[in-house]
């Protein structure tokens, strides 16, 4: 039992709030608190007990608790990183970047901190003092794939597509598997006009990772631009197997529904791509594409009624 | 590179925000900055406020602004993200102004610590400019608080400028009656549209192509209308976003000029992709827990009241308060650690109930398809999700005896919205003479609509167009509240839904 307790407190916890449950929660933290109980100053207990109170979104218990570990361990970098995570899950940047600031100051060649650091500065809109930081990090740790990363996705956001596309390949040079960056590197080889390259890229996302509904979307894109509509038909399907309610597919594919029914009426029923289009705006009515688009369907419709 | 292509010494079209690139043909945002400026150093207001939708130009005229600001005679504190409490803004204001973080937690401190800092920095000759961007984050409370916060003006004298710039919520929010006080206050009140014409659009790429080192025309004129169109009439962030992916595609193409067709086809393209992927971030990997073998038995040992074991309660319920699952009688009174919470019940309980909660639906369906539970009742279902059933299943509202078909073949699922689901296993005709009014059935399951009959006579009014986008956002909601209708791969979730909304159509005609 001894082992299965120490397993269910250290493994199973962890794993956020997607399949674990608040009575869980409940237990493990009354674990903590005991343990701090019998023993005040038992900084591990406290670190567990934070995190488990960030899994239940309680914050403020979170940050009371990696307060705690920073007064009885003030020369340990990791309780900064981890106030300041607190901090930054309280969206209170400028405390979240001090405390980074702490860590980064007690350990200088800890990548984490910097990084950290850098998101920050780019969650508040600095880029250039983002890029900074996070060439800093890469310095740091030039074997790591995720400053590569976080570098590429703050050029992506800010479209500096060479930039972000050497900083992706260096990522996936570090990590070949590393989907996130593959997925994204086929977004803005698809935007550049490189849709072969992007569909190669996004086969290999769905096949790294099958349930990724956005990536299968936008192998469909690859493959309508293309002008391969079955493929394209077939990956927009694959893409609401995994989730129905995606907005993209679902517009994709009443679109190339519709753009095959003008070319052949009988290939497509019209009534099916409208009540697609109607679901979508019944769970959100503020879609201003698909709405577009029935009204041009409608339009058209109304045209062939009166012609 | 596309810009020795072009031959540009600089890049035209990035999103960075850069002042140097600013072209005086979006005549909102230019007024917007110089009214904003003028409510700092000259009007001396309380509050000035810049509204605008995303992508118009907020951050950069918020930049343009503070860099405006002479650092000698201002002291500069940004909020980007405001959807904080008050406490916590107050602390981040005072971090901010200090280079300290503030560690105050009692709001009236907090009050008068800001209060005093505001008072030192104005006889130190400088004066306190809050920025607050996304400022439509703001809590209405947040925004009385902040009214409140300007109450310790001087007469004469305004102490510190708030400058909220926000979506249009924020002019939604700050327009209302109730908030008529904290209008009243508001010096500047600037909205940053879109460009206003497409000769606005062709001005502003071609300035930039020009400050960029352009010496020719790259864009043909009858490009505007599709970059218009894609730009959504006119939003200063998506026509970089079209123009540099243009001119990129242009080089990789080895194009002279950029023609309709390229700008189309961009435009079409990115419209149809979904968003990026950013980095999943988590804190710093935790350290090993060190609970001895003797400390963990003596956890253990701390089991009790194994009764209050129940099902795991439901995903969407994971956010409710817990606080009140532990009796009063076992917390103690004054104690800021929670050390007096339920004791821990015997573990190997929980990694059983733990494995159990673990296990797909169906297997737990299987699990519970032998065990003799009681008819669901009401107050039941709004705690756990599946309902444990066997031997009957019995409606809530007649508790009449529906079917004798075990409920693992047909889960019971309920939530807190304003929908119940109920299994059912007859045939739809048996079943219809049994509904009540308010059921409906989809895909075998009854559906119970709690739809207020004042919102059903008011639909049974309307013409068919408004009748049937009314059943459709009712019938969207079921969906949207029950993923467990849509749970199984092969239900096409069009379909069910076009079958719900019928059904509420045919029960408004009825």
């Amino acid at each position: 039992m001894k082992t299965e307790a120490k397993e269910f407190l250290e493994t199973r916890r962890p794993k956020g709030s997607e399949d674990v449950h608040l009575k869980d929660y409940e237990l493990v933290i009354s674990y903590y608190l005991k343990a701090i109980e019998e023993n005040d100053r038992n900084t591990d207990a406290y670190i567990n007990l934070g995190f488990a109170y960030l899994d239940c979104d309680k914050l403020d218990e979170a940050l009371s608790c990696f307060s705690t570990v920073a007064r009885l361990e003030p020369d340990n970098p990791d309780s900064y990183n981890n106030l300041g995570y607190v901090y930054e899950k309280m969206d209170m940047f400028d405390s979240a970047k001090k405390n980074y600031e702490k860590a980064f100051h007690l350990n200088p060649e800890d990548p984490e901190a910097i990084l950290n650091i850098a998101n920050i500065l780019e969650q508040q809109g600095d880029y250039y003092c983002a890029v900074e930081n996070y060439k800093t990090a890469i310095n740091l740790s030039p074997d790591a794939a995720a400053p590569h990363f976080c570098l590429a996705v703050l050029y992506d956001r800010y479209d500096m597509y060479d930039e972000a596309i050497a900083a992706y390949e260096e990522a996936v040079r570090i990590k070949p598997d590393h989907a996130k960056a593959l997925y994204n590197l086929g977004r803005i080889h698809f935007q550049l006009g490189n849709s072969r390259k992007a569909m190669s890229l996004f086969r290999t996302v769905v096949e790294l990772t099958p349930h990724n509904a956005d990536a299968w979307n936008n192998l469909g894109s690859v493959y309508e631009n293309l002008k391969d509509f079955p493929m394209a038909i077939d990956a927009y399907r694959q893409s609401l197997s995994i989730n129905p309610f995606h907005e993209d597919t679902n517009y994709n594919l009443a679109n190339i529904q519709y753009l095959i029914y003008i070319n052949n009426p009988n290939k497509m029923n019209l009534s099916d791509i409208v009540r697609r289009l109607e679901f979508v705006l019944s769970l959100n009515p503020k879609n201003a594409r698909i709405s577009k688009l029935l009204a041009a369907i409608n339009d058209e419709a109304g045209h062939q009624v009166i012609d | 590179m596309y810009r020795e292509y072009w031959n540009l010494h600089k890049a035209p079209f990035d999103n960075v925000p850069d002042s140097s690139m600013y072209v005086d043909c979006h005549a909102s945002m230019e007024t917007v900055i110089s009214e904003t400026i003028f409510a700092i150093k000259e009007a001396n207001d309380s509050f000035a406020v810049i509204i605008g939708d995303a992508g118009l130009g907020k951050t950069l005229s918020l930049r343009i602004i503070i860099d405006s600001l002479e650092p000698h005679r201002y002291q500069v504190v940004s909020i980007i993200n405001p959807s904080l409490s008050f406490g916590q803004l107050l602390r981040e204001i005072i971090g901010q102004i200090t280079g300290k973080q503030c560690e105050e937690k009692n709001k009236s401190d907090l009050l008068e610590i800001f209060n005093r800092l505001i008072v030192e920095t104005v006889n130190a000759g400088r004066k306190i400019v809050i920025f607050i961007d996304e400022a439509n984050a703001i809590s209405p409370a947040n925004l009385e608080n902040l009214r409140l916060l300007t109450n310790i003006q001087q007469d004469r004298t305004t102490l510190f400028t708030i400058v909220l710039a926000g979506q249009m919520e924020l002019a939604r929010r700050l327009e209302h009656p109730k908030r008529a006080n904290l209008f009243q206050r508001i010096g500047t009140y600037g909205r940053i549209d879109k460009l206003p014409s497409q000769e606005a659009l062709k001005t502003y790429m071609e300035t930039r192509l020009k400050l960029a080192g352009a010496q020719r025309k790259i864009f043909t004129d009858e490009c505007m209308p599709i970059i218009w169109e894609y730009s959504e009439q006119g939003i200063p962030r998506l026509i970089n976003k079209i123009c540099k992916l243009c001119l990129k595609y242009g080089e990789t193409n080895e194009f002279r000029i950029i023609t309709p067709d390229v700008a189309s086809q961009i435009g079409d393209r990115f419209s149809k992709l979904s968003e990026t992927a950013y980095q999943q971030r988590r804190p710093r990997k935790r350290q090993e827990i060190t609970f001895s073998d003797e400390e963990l038995s003596q956890l253990a040992c701390l089991t009790s009241d194994k009764k209050n074991l129940s099902p795991p309660p439901r995903e969407d319920s994971f956010s409710q308060d817990q606080s009140s699952s532990v009796p009063d009688n076992e917390q103690s009174p004054g104690n800021e650690n929670p050390l007096s919470a339920t004791p821990p019940e015997d573990i190997s309980e929980i990694i059983r109930l733990e494995k159990e909660a673990s296990m797909p639906e169906e297997s737990a369906s299987e699990i519970v398809y032998s065990q003799k539970i009681s008819p669901v009742s009401e107050t039941e279902t709004m705690k756990s999700t599946l309902s444990l059933q066997n031997d009957f299943i019995k409606t809530e509202s007649s508790s009449e005896v529906l079917c004798d078909e075990p409920a693992a073949a047909h889960p019971s699922v309920s939530s807190s919205s304003s929908f119940q689901l109920l299994p059912a296993q007859l045939e739809e005709q048996n079943n219809e003479s049994r509904l009540d009014e308010d059921e409906i059935i989809v895909a075998g399951h009854i559906i119970r609509l709690n739809i207020p009959k004042s919102i059903l006579k008011q639909v049974n009014t309307l013409n068919p167009d408004n009748a049937n986008k009314s059943a459709g956002f009712w019938a969207g909601q079921i969906i949207k509240n029950h993923p467990e209708l849509t749970g199984a791969p092969s239900v096409d979730p069009v379909h069910l839904w076009n079958e719900i909304k019928d059904n509420i159509l045919k029960k408004i005609a009825s």
